[in-house]
């Protein structure tokens, strides 16, 4: 490699992991993370500067196209592996998502976490989740992939237990480490088959020689590629992680919900779209994974009154319908979508919004001075937030669907993918996830409604807007949210930078049946919820029974639960009864009652009479002679 | 002269042991073994063995019938059937006359090689004396050492009053 | 030549008649007394072959001593055992005395 490879615009790429890796390096080898200013400092200027190098990298990108960087990271004897950095429009989309958000999230961060005891520590895990979620999208190599994969796993959970006194926040970030652990199995048995296969961890390499792979290990390398998104970006039966991740301080499920975690899941698949698309069988499974899940955690955001974990189900539900998008793109006929750009698109906008939402969830706890609260605790937030309620709204909005929000759009991608499959097939999955749409709608208006309207309780602290420091974060995400759907299918054409030939077009039918039901959903959140506090007393006689399995959470943790205990218990008692059974009455007692009984046998012939054992001894001499003889 | 004497004595030691273990009365049992032994000490004695048919005469005629009648008077056993069943008493003497049917198939079948008899001057007392105290000197002395110990245990397993201890 | 035969018969022929005596009897005493022909029947076979077949040593004869030897001490312990036995069990028929314990 000589000197004009080296300053290519684009090789600054490894920066933009790097930067937060030496951050964090820098943070807790010197013990730099007990200054909390300098802590602070070093991490936001790593993030911003690898924000810079991200939009560097896209003008890159945009003059040059697609790019790669390979460098050999080691070769023992016969195997070479590759480390490098591929340059294209997933991943520059990716990075420039991942640091503006954590970059957001670090600003907000800097009063949000002031006087907490481990301030500096917090930035620097915040730079090492960062550096992980970038290096994952950045890299070209599966096998970097995984190393950043699980990296991402556990800078999450050195975030969700940060206050790890709090018995409730250790558990949790066990729950989401051991949850998406589950996934994770899947996913680096896929990386290794892959491996096998195609003999290299290379993925664009992996991608054009998947002709060399046999139909059905293919198809159960996508299922098993899936298990791990599926842990990753909390799809059922998996989720159950990701509302317990609340117990992080907010500003992280910020981060969680909106560009690192969970984006991995969704991430990975549009990465490795080209294996997917085939596979028509694991493709409806990802569809029906993401649609129940959206549903499902659509009921479950629908009946929590905890603000954060409205948020949580309701990222749940979103990643749900990023999943359909996914699984529908490559299952449509119709070329246009037959790339993973819809889910992709959903991924940015509802990376946006979500974090807004998050950290206008953060501002209202700030105020109160708790980490989590009902949204009763912290009503009446336009009096003395209007900034942060006006954001919160337009977030709302986005989520719904309204235009001209980001939302919006990506929404449009989503509910036309499962029409280019059609069939009764993609018609019911259409209806879906319009359902899942409306369920949004009704959720978000619900929320907004509490939380901006009523009068504030009077023995709590009263929401008031923020110092700067955190207003300014809000109100940039603010801007992302509304623009980002306009640019990104406007000037930008999301469609045909990812998949080179496509552009949007609005199916203004599909647009009006979408704003149709976003807006029907509002009116019916208006109607049940306007100035009570529960549910209006008829709609709640329906929703009833409902409500009991959403308080349950679907009892998919108790389901999991009674699970894990019985399998354990089971496997337990099979153990158990192996050693009873076999070690202890088969082998020990055995050998002791073997003896016993072949001398049970032999007493037979100890009768006592020495008459008897003598005619044996004169026979069996007898016999002993006459072979002798004969032989 | 000698096969006379031989089948004679033979003849005299076949009769009474049969009667040893033919008749009911337990002493006449003994007497029938105490001509036994003595038939074979003759025996002994006609083979030109002197030495031994003098020890036959010590140790079981003397010695081992003294015992055995003691015991007999002792224990004043007053069963004096020998097997209470004749099917058990053919089926015995079957197997006792399939041993002796296998001891004669050998004796007849085997080729005998017949060693010239050697008598030296002193006789067969000395080369016996000579031998027991030379080659078999460890036997020997082993063999009083059996007597010592079944001495010791014939006195320990008839003492009174331990019993049960 | 058919008088080593005489004999070895004869010594079988007792062999065979105290193992009969040894099967058949059931008082102790006379068990002992049918093994004491047993051994005098081992003595003449020894006795015969000494004298006929392996003439030139005495090795046969001072195995009769060692046998007569044994005799006596078995002799004795095996009465010492017939007279521990009668006290204990008052009786010396074998087949009451099937058991190790009383």
């Amino acid at each position: 490699m000589n000197i004009d490879d080296l300053i290519q615009i684009s090789n600054l790429a490894v920066l933009v992991p790097l930067l937060p890796m030496a951050s964090f390096v820098v943070l807790t080898v010197f013990g730099l993370y007990k200054k909390s200013q300098i802590a602070s400092s070093i991490s936001i200027a790593s993030i911003f500067s690898s924000f810079i190098v991200s939009l560097l990298l896209l003008a890159s990108l945009l003059s040059e196209g697609n790019v790669e960087g390979n460098w050999t990271w080691m070769s023992i004897s016969s195997f070479t592996f590759n480390i490098g950095y591929t340059l294209d429009p997933i991943s520059v989309l990716m990075a420039l998502l991942v640091t503006s958000v954590s970059l957001s999230v670090q600003i907000y961060s800097i009063s949000y976490m002031s006087g907490d005891p481990r301030y500096g520590w917090y930035y620097a895990a915040h730079s090492i989740f960062a550096s992980s979620m970038l290096a994952l999208v950045l890299t070209n190599s599966l096998l970097f992939l995984y190393i950043s994969w699980e990296l991402v796993g556990l800078s999450s959970f050195l975030l969700i237990g940060f206050w790890y006194e709090k018995r409730s926040a250790a558990e949790a970030a066990k729950k989401a480490f051991i949850t998406t652990r589950f996934g994770d199995v899947g996913l680096l048995i896929a990386i290794i088959m892959l491996y096998l296969e195609t003999d290299t961890f290379h993925i664009q390499e992996i991608v054009s020689n998947l002709g060399m792979i046999d139909g059905s290990k293919l198809t159960l390398i996508a299922f098993l590629l899936f298990l791990g998104a599926m842990g990753k970006s909390a799809q059922i039966p998996f989720h159950i992680w990701l509302p317990d991740a609340m117990e992080g301080p907010t500003p992280v499920s910020a981060l969680i919900h909106a560009a690192t975690m969970v984006a991995a899941g969704v991430f990975l698949v549009a990465r490795l779209f080209e294996i997917f698309i085939l596979q028509s069988s694991v493709l409806w499974f990802i569809c029906l994974v993401g649609v129940s899940t959206s549903i499902l955690a659509g009921f479950m955001a629908l009946g929590h009154i905890d603000f954060k974990k409205i948020l949580a189900y309701s990222t749940v539900s979103q990643l749900g319908l990023m999943f359909v998008a996914l699984g529908a793109s490559g299952l449509g006929h119709h070329e246009t979508y037959n790339s993973p750009a819809a889910g992709l698109f959903h991924l940015v906008t509802h990376g946006y919004f979500k974090a807004l939402l998050f950290l206008v969830a953060g501002v209202a706890l700030h105020s109160i001075h708790k980490s989590s609260a009902t949204i009763y605790e912290v009503r009446g937030m336009r009096i003395n937030a209007p900034i942060t309620s006006i954001a919160m709204l337009i977030g709302a909005l986005c989520l719904i669907g309204i235009p001209p929000f980001s939302g919006f759009f990506s929404k449009e991608m989503i509910l036309a993918a499962p029409l280019e499959i059609g069939g009764v097939g993609g018609t019911l999955l259409f209806l879906a996830v319009l359902f899942s749409c409306f369920l949004s709608a009704i959720y978000m208006t619900r929320l907004v409604l509490v939380v901006v309207q009523g009068d504030p309780l009077v023995d709590q602290g009263r929401v008031t807007d923020p110092p700067f420091a955190m207003i300014l974060p809000i109100i940039v995400l603010t801007g992302t949210s509304i623009i980002s759907g306009i640019v990104l299918v406007g000037p930008f054409n999301i469609l045909g930078f990812i998949s080179e030939g496509l552009s949007f077009h609005v199916d203004y039918v599909l647009a009006s049946l979408s704003v149709v039901i976003g807006v029907g959903g509002i009116i019916i959140g208006l109607i049940c919820f306007n100035k009570t506090d529960k549910l209006s007393p008829d709609v709640g006689r329906y929703l009833k029974p409902l409500s009991v399995w959403v308080d349950g959470g679907f009892y998919f943790d108790k389901v999991t639960n009674w699970m894990i205990q019985k399998g354990t218990l089971a496997f337990a008692n099979l153990v158990a009864v192996f050693d009873r059974k076999i070690i202890n009455d088969l082998f020990v007692d055995g050998i002791g009652m073997s003896p016993n009984f072949m001398g049970g046998l032999l007493r037979v012939t100890q009768t006592g009479y020495i008459a008897h054992y003598v005619t044996i001894l004169a026979v069996s001499v007898v016999i002993l002679f006459g072979i002798a003889t004969l032989a | 002269m000698q096969l006379f004497l031989t089948s004679l004595t033979a003849s005299i030691i076949l009769f009474s042991s049969l009667g040893v273990v033919l008749t009911r009365n337990v002493v006449h049992a003994a007497i029938f073994l105490l001509v036994t032994l003595i038939g074979v000490s003759a025996l002994f004695l006609v083979q030109l063995a002197e030495f031994l048919a003098l020890v036959q005469i010590l140790i079981y005629a003397g010695a081992v019938i003294i015992v055995l009648m003691f015991s007999i008077m002792l224990t004043r056993e007053t069963e004096q059937t020998a097997v209470s069943n004749n099917t058990g008493k053919l089926m015995l003497g079957g197997v006792s006359l399939l041993v002796f049917a296998g001891f004669c198939f050998a004796i007849f079948m085997t080729d005998w090689i017949i060693a010239d008899y050697v008598s030296n001057e002193a006789g067969r007392f000395v080369a016996l004396g000579k031998a027991l105290f030379s080659d078999f000197l460890v036997p020997f002395e082993i063999a009083s050492l059996v007597l010592l110990v079944a001495l010791v245990g014939a006195v320990i397993l008839t003492r009174e009053g331990r019993e049960g201890a | 030549m058919i008088e080593l035969q005489i004999l070895l018969v004869t010594a079988a022929a007792v062999f065979c008649i105290g193992l009969y005596g040894v099967l058949s009897r059931k008082n102790a005493v006379l068990v002992l007394m049918s093994v004491e022909l047993m051994l005098n029947a081992v003595n003449i076979n020894l006795v015969a072959f000494s004298r006929y077949v392996f003439s030139s040593n005495v090795v046969g004869e001072v195995l009769v001593v060692f046998i007569i030897t044994v005799a006596a001490a078995e002799v004795g312990l095996a009465m010492a055992i017939v007279l521990r036995l009668f006290r204990n069990w008052r009786t010396i028929n074998l087949d009451n005395v099937s058991k190790m314990k009383n």
